[in-house]
């Protein structure tokens, strides 16, 4: 079975990165757009704060909650995005047919697009903080709210892949959860917010990874245990809600017959 | 030995109309080896009873076993199934043929080696070894086809799912596809066909199988459907046109009639009947020809008796 399912895993990674290897335009323009955006936005806000210097943490911070942002929306939209494609060209049956299971489908499907995201997004960090000339710093303690971050944006994204499976077309949902998520990524809320609030934001899925991200790379401060029971926690149950979500709608879609269909 | 059993499957859809029952207590068999036409008019049903066999679709009551297992409760069945659902939709058409294949097989745990070499053989087989490293969008449809089907194969199923297996294809890709079609089941594996081609069921199938309204109306051997040698299709051409009253007596006897034509299903005895309603006026010619699918069909979707 383990044997099955690593066969999977890698039939999902030489397919995303056949599609990229086969389109290398594609690829490139996706990274070259980001760019262009992240340095006009960057520029803008040294403009903005004109003569007043700018401190290197507030300087990390942007830079990282751009690329952290950047890296959610598209791991956030990649499985919906995926199963309405699915349903377009109709593969969507074949994938149930074939895997047994649409859910193991999508999250491998997702795990590989990632591991091709992340690799984009490090080239991007890497040009964006050499441009804006921003250090960070990259110790191993970054893995875990990256890790707890992605976990909870799967689970965001297999609760719109679970709205996409019941009516297919939802752009324009997921595009709002996409800017939904820059609220909760970016705003230093540790720096904005009382801190008799701040344990709120806990409950609000990626704040707390976001808030563990800036801690480790813009202020190189270690997390505590409880800072790394949070992060972790708040990953999971958004990403254990996605999972629920995502298999009642695949019952849902079976009882109405409508998995196939745009 | 059966391979597939289907019982008293029902399905119903709440539409805005309100419900709709899309298939009412189907029962029916099918055979390793077997070939069976499931036939019916639009909308009478076929997808969705195939779609509840391959588990994409949930009854609301009844149940559907391959050797034995429900693939509803037990998913891993599934891989004894291979589909075609909706012609060559069923591909990434930014992969090649093998990357397809090899996709497809990884999915259901296949090893990329053994896929690679099972599909390289059945795309030797289907005669596409050439075009394995062309993008699946620039194959032709037909050939294209014969990838979906290979993808249906390369896991080697012991049922296949075929619906309307040879739409859009020219005459050569469909008597290709027939080819293959009667060599898998000659090698054991049981086919369920879904057509609007009658010929080519009644070409390929030894069992027929049409339901209408979601409801079975006829399944049973093929050359049964076909048996009854007393009734023959007769088309009478005359050389003047018909009375009133002949009109109003041959319509009782269920004849279509045109102009100078009366065309006409029945054994000697309804020939004989028609021939003395006609009189006096001169026949043209008189055509008889034996019964097809196509008037198994007809009769069917006109609410006539069944043929058995």
């Amino acid at each position: 079975m383990h044997s099955q399912r690593a066969n999977h895993l890698a039939a999902e990674g030489r397919r995303v990165f056949a599609v990229a290897r086969r389109y290398p335009l594609q690829t490139f323009s996706g990274i070259l757009t980001v760019l262009v955006i992240f340095i006009s936005l960057f520029t803008g806000a040294q403009y903005l704060a004109g003569s007043a210097s700018v401190s290197h943490d507030r300087q990390g911070s942007l830079v990282l909650g751009l690329v952290l942002w950047n890296l959610l929306i598209l791991s956030l939209s990649e499985i919906s995005r995926g199963i309405q494609a699915e349903a377009q060209i109709g593969t969507l049956e074949h994938l149930f047919l074939a895997s047994q299971s649409l859910l193991r489908v999508m999250l491998f499907r997702a795990f590989s697009s990632q591991v091709l995201f992340l690799a984009m997004n490090s080239v991007i960090l890497v040009i964006v903080s050499l441009t804006s000339r921003t250090t960070l710093s990259a110790s191993p303690a970054i893995m875990l709210p990256i890790l707890a971050a992605l976990l909870a944006t799967n689970g965001i994204g297999l609760a719109l892949g679970a709205l996409a499976l019941l009516w297919k077309r939802i752009g324009a949902a997921v595009g709002l959860v996409q800017f939904l998520v820059v609220s909760l990524v970016v705003p230093p809320f540790e720096q904005l917010i009382s801190k008799s609030l701040l344990p709120w934001t806990n409950l609000l899925p990626l704040a707390p990874a976001a808030r563990a991200l800036r801690s480790v790379m813009a202020r190189q401060e270690m997390l505590g245990w409880t800072d790394v029971v949070t992060v972790l926690a708040n990953g999971c149950v958004y990403f254990l809600l996605g999972v629920f979500v995502f298999r009642l709608s695949d019952k849902l879609v079976r009882e109405r017959g409508a998995l196939a269909g745009y | 030995m059966t391979l597939l059993s289907v019982r008293s499957l029902t399905k119903t859809f709440r539409g805005e109309d309100g419900p709709r029952a899309a298939v009412s207590n189907l029962d029916f068999d099918l055979d390793c080896g077997e070939i069976l036409a499931f036939l019916g008019p639009n909308g009478a049903g076929k997808t969705t009873t195939i779609k509840m066999i391959a588990a994409l679709v949930k009854p609301d009551h009844g149940r559907v076993l391959i050797d034995g297992e429900d693939p509803q409760c037990h998913s891993q069945c599934l891989s004894k199934i291979g589909a075609i659902l909706e012609g060559n939709r069923n591909l990434y058409w930014r992969l090649t043929p093998i990357e397809n294949i090899e996709y497809f097989a990884g999915i259901r745990g296949i090893p990329r080696k053994k896929a690679r070499s099972e599909g390289e053989t059945l795309l030797e087989r289907f005669g596409l070894a050439d075009r394995m490293r062309s993008p699946v969008f620039k194959l032709s449809r037909g050939m294209q086809q014969k990838v979906a089907i290979i993808i249906s194969l390369v896991h080697r199923p012991r049922l296949l799912l075929l619906d309307e297996p040879s739409l859009g294809l020219d005459v050569e890709a469909a008597n290709d596809m027939n080819e293959i079609i009667q060599q898998l089941a000659g090698a054991g594996i049981g086919v369920l066909l879904t057509t609007h081609q009658l010929a080519l069921a009644e070409k390929l199938a030894q069992n027929v199988l049409i339901i209408r309204n979601g409801r079975k109306v006829l399944h049973c051997p093929l050359h049964e459907a076909l048996r009854e040698t007393n009734r023959r299709n007769h088309t009478i051409s005359l050389l003047a046109p018909l009375t009133d009253v002949q009109h109003s007596h041959l319509r009782i006897l269920g004849a279509q009639l045109q102009s100078s034509t009366v065309t006409f299903s029945g054994d000697s005895a309804v020939l004989y009947a028609v021939l003395d309603l006609l009189r006096p006026l001169e026949i043209n010619e008189i055509r008889t020809s034996a019964r097809t699918l196509d008037d198994v069909f007809m009769e069917i979707a006109r609410h006539a008796q069944p043929a058995c």
